[in-house]
């Protein structure tokens, strides 16, 4: 798998994060948009949404 | 990335040729010279419809960049080259019928592997263009008057985007966009649906309201029926105490039924035989004319009596008269045979005589025959009187009649020994049925009633579930809420990644540039610094050292443009990871001595491979043959062999 997101982006990520899944959330993100850079169609809201749906069941199986 | 061979069979002028490159960073350029028409642009154009199969500005079709001198079977362009460690070939080939391709074939391998071999060409495509997209290739494999090109054009949204991309922060803007255009907007409607349902709860709790009203009002009408079905139930019971107390009644009543129904029976076969008799008397009507029958019976007895008697007279008579015949006409006498000549007078007196004692006698035998015959017949009416049937029954008549007689006579006992106590107990009797079919219309009702409450429990747990799954748990709501506000929070830290990235990355790029320009112009130039025409924008835009900002298109020249194109593209380079290899074609024609030895020190400074395309050494590298050399991959030579019409690839030791 190509390296996928740019390291200054890395950076600047862990400089807004607030906790470590919100950094894996953003990276996650991050990295979906870049593999699907050139699709034509993009479809990522529901891949978009399991990102966020799945830290939420993280979080409440964590809590 | 890193080309480590590329090989051509039957693509424009290449027949079959190839060109290896030295896997080693330090010594990053290569150098391909050829004349006008040799094939360097070829090589370009050989590269780009491998990767991406592009067929080019000058060319409208694939078929036409096809060998031309003589007709081919196949035509293919292979690329070997490494990326992040691992070994990748790509092989497109194209297999031409008349005048068309048929088909155009993906071939990818990894670590000397096929891969998604039997899947999509879409498929393999995808994995090339992750390593270099398609769109990004125009800022590394460039043909020279695309250089000039790019440097008026980079205001464009189409290039903005893919600077954007090249710099990593197109997949930022993008999730951004998504998170806010589609995944929030996609939370909210879930937030605003399941408020909506809390609303549709809100009117299904009200239906349940009427519903359990209706099934109170039901279970009250139950509840009021049963208090009366206790009611009647305790009266049945003290009626059936009542009639218990009546004692043997019943057994009374019901001997003294029988014995009316016996009656009663009796009397329909009493009339039944009356009937009978009745009938009987009817076709018997000569047995009351018996006496009459048995006179005249006698009568006639006398008269046949007389008739045979006198029958028997005028038998003798007619002998007597027979004999006097018989004598008279023989003359002699038929008992004693004396002639009777002599009393023929006598004789004929005598039969005189008896003919007239005859006379008026001689139907005798007639009106004896009938008087028989009368006889015959009455005997035959007389044996046609049925004197037993009609006695027998009239005494068993007499037998029934005196039955009922004893029979009333039981009837009239039992009724004395039964008293008013019958009548008392008809009366509790009828009471009992009534109470009981009231019973009956009761237990029906509360039976109805207990069907339309189990149905309205049915229907009110039915809404309970539904209201159960469109009312949201305040956990739900609040998730949902949670997750809006992360996806917002999340939207705003990518926004500020945007910003900060586009912000951070246009700050280095320009000094890049600002770097490579010095270096390129040696700080002597008419130009001391160049910017990006605005916020937001990537064209550059070169200011003098008076602080004037020269218009890019009118007021600096071609060979400036150059500088300018080379300045952004080489800034773009150092900044970007993708690290792909830059192959120039023709990168120096427009340039000035002092401008090509400048970059050809930069080119050697990159990092990524550089493949340089140029006309000949004289004129466009050979004067910076020495600062190439210092990085020299390597060298080839394109030969045009003009009576064969190819061109072949020879390596420059």
């Amino acid at each position: 798998m190509a390296k996928l997101i740019d390291s200054q982006i890395k950076e600047l990520i862990i400089k807004v994060k607030e906790d470590k899944t919100e950094k894996e959330v953003l990276e996650e993100i991050i990295e979906l948009e870049e593999e699907q850079l050139d699709m034509k169609q993009r479809r990522n809201k529901k891949q978009l949404k399991k990102i966020i749906d799945d830290y939420f069941k993280k979080e409440v199986c964590d809590k | 990335m890193w080309i480590t061979k590329v090989s051509f069979n039957n693509f424009k002028p290449y027949k079959e040729e190839s060109i290896s490159f030295h896997n080693e960073s330090k010594n990053n350029i290569s150098i391909i010279e050829g004349v006008n028409g040799a094939g360097k642009t070829s090589f370009l154009e050989g590269v780009k419809w491998c990767l991406y199969e592009e067929k080019g500005t000058t060319y409208s079709d694939t078929y036409d960049m096809i060998y031309r001198y003589e007709d081919v079977d196949e035509m293919s362009v292979k690329i070997w080259f490494k990326h992040q460690g691992k070994r990748y070939v790509v092989t497109r080939k194209a297999v031409p019928t008349k005048k068309k391709i048929a088909k155009v074939k993906l071939e990818l391998k990894k670590n000397e592997k096929y891969i998604f071999e039997n899947e999509s060409k879409e498929r393999k495509q995808k994995v090339i263009n992750r390593i270099l997209p398609e769109n990004l290739h125009q800022f590394f494999l460039l043909k020279g008057e695309r250089t000039e090109y790019l440097a008026n054009n980079l205001d464009d949204e189409k290039f903005k985007e893919e600077i954007l991309q090249l710099l990593g922060l197109k997949s930022v803007m993008n999730g951004k966009n998504d998170l806010k255009d589609k995944v929030k907007k996609s939370y909210r409607k879930e937030y605003q649906n399941l408020k909506a349902g809390e609303e549709e709860a809100d009117e299904l709790i009200e239906e349940k309201k009427v519903l359990v009203n209706d099934k109170r009002t039901y279970i009250e009408k139950k509840e009021e029926k049963e208090e009366e079905l206790g009611g009647k139930k305790t009266s049945l019971d003290k009626i059936n105490k009542k009639l218990d107390d009546l004692g043997g009644i019943e057994e009374l009543m019901n001997e003294k039924d029988e014995l009316l129904s016996y009656k009663k029976d009796l009397e329909h076969e009493k009339e039944e035989k009356e009937k009978n008799l009745n009938k009987l008397m009817k076709k018997n009507y000569l047995y009351l004319l018996e006496d009459q029958i048995s006179k005249y019976k006698e009568k006639l007895e006398h008269k046949v009596s007389k008739l045979q008697k006198k029958e028997k007279e005028n038998i003798k008579k007619e002998y007597k008269i027979k004999l006097v015949e018989g004598s008279i006409d023989d003359g002699s006498c038929k008992i004693c045979g004396q002639s009777t000549k002599k009393i023929k007078t006598e004789l004929n007196d005598s039969l005189d005589r008896y003919n007239s004692s005859m006379a008026g006698d001689y139907d005798v035998a007639n009106r004896l025959g009938k008087k028989k015959n009368e006889f015959t017949e009455l005997d035959k009416i007389i044996n046609k009187i049925d004197y037993k049937n009609p006695v027998r029954i009239k005494e068993e008549i007499d037998g029934i009649e005196e039955q009922i007689d004893e029979i009333d006579k039981e009837i009239k006992t039992k009724e004395n020994e039964m008293g008013s106590k019958d009548k008392r107990y008809k009366t509790l009797k009828e009471e009992k049925g009534k109470i009981k079919a009231n019973i009956d219309e009761l237990e029906e009702i509360i039976e109805e009633n207990e069907k339309y409450i189990n149905e309205l429990d049915d229907e009110i747990e039915e809404l309970d579930d539904e209201i159960d799954r469109k009312t949201p748990s305040s956990r739900e709501e609040e998730i949902l809420k949670k997750k809006i506000d992360f996806t917002k929070n999340i939207v705003r830290k990518l926004k500020t990644i945007e910003k900060e990235g586009i912000r951070k990355k246009r700050k280095s790029i320009l000094e890049e540039m600002n770097e490579i320009l010095e270096t390129l112009t040696d700080g002597e130039r008419n130009f001391t610094k160049i910017d990006f025409k605005s916020e937001g924008s990537y064209a550059p835009q070169l200011f003098t050292p008076d602080g004037k900002k020269p218009n890019m298109e009118y007021d600096i020249s071609d060979g400036e443009k150059w500088v300018v194109a080379y300045t952004f593209l080489l800034g773009l380079n150092r900044y970007t990871e993708r690290n792909a290899p830059l192959i120039l074609d023709v990168p120096f024609s427009e340039l000035d001595k002092e401008y090509r030895e400048n970059l050809s020190i930069l080119l050697g400074d990159l990092n990524n491979q550089v493949i340089l395309l140029v006309k000949d050494t004289s004129r466009a590298a050979g004067d910076v043959r020495s600062l190439l050399e210092r990085n020299k991959n390597k060298e080839m030579e394109l030969m045009r062999d003009t009576d064969k019409n190819i061109t072949r690839i020879k390596e420059v030791e």
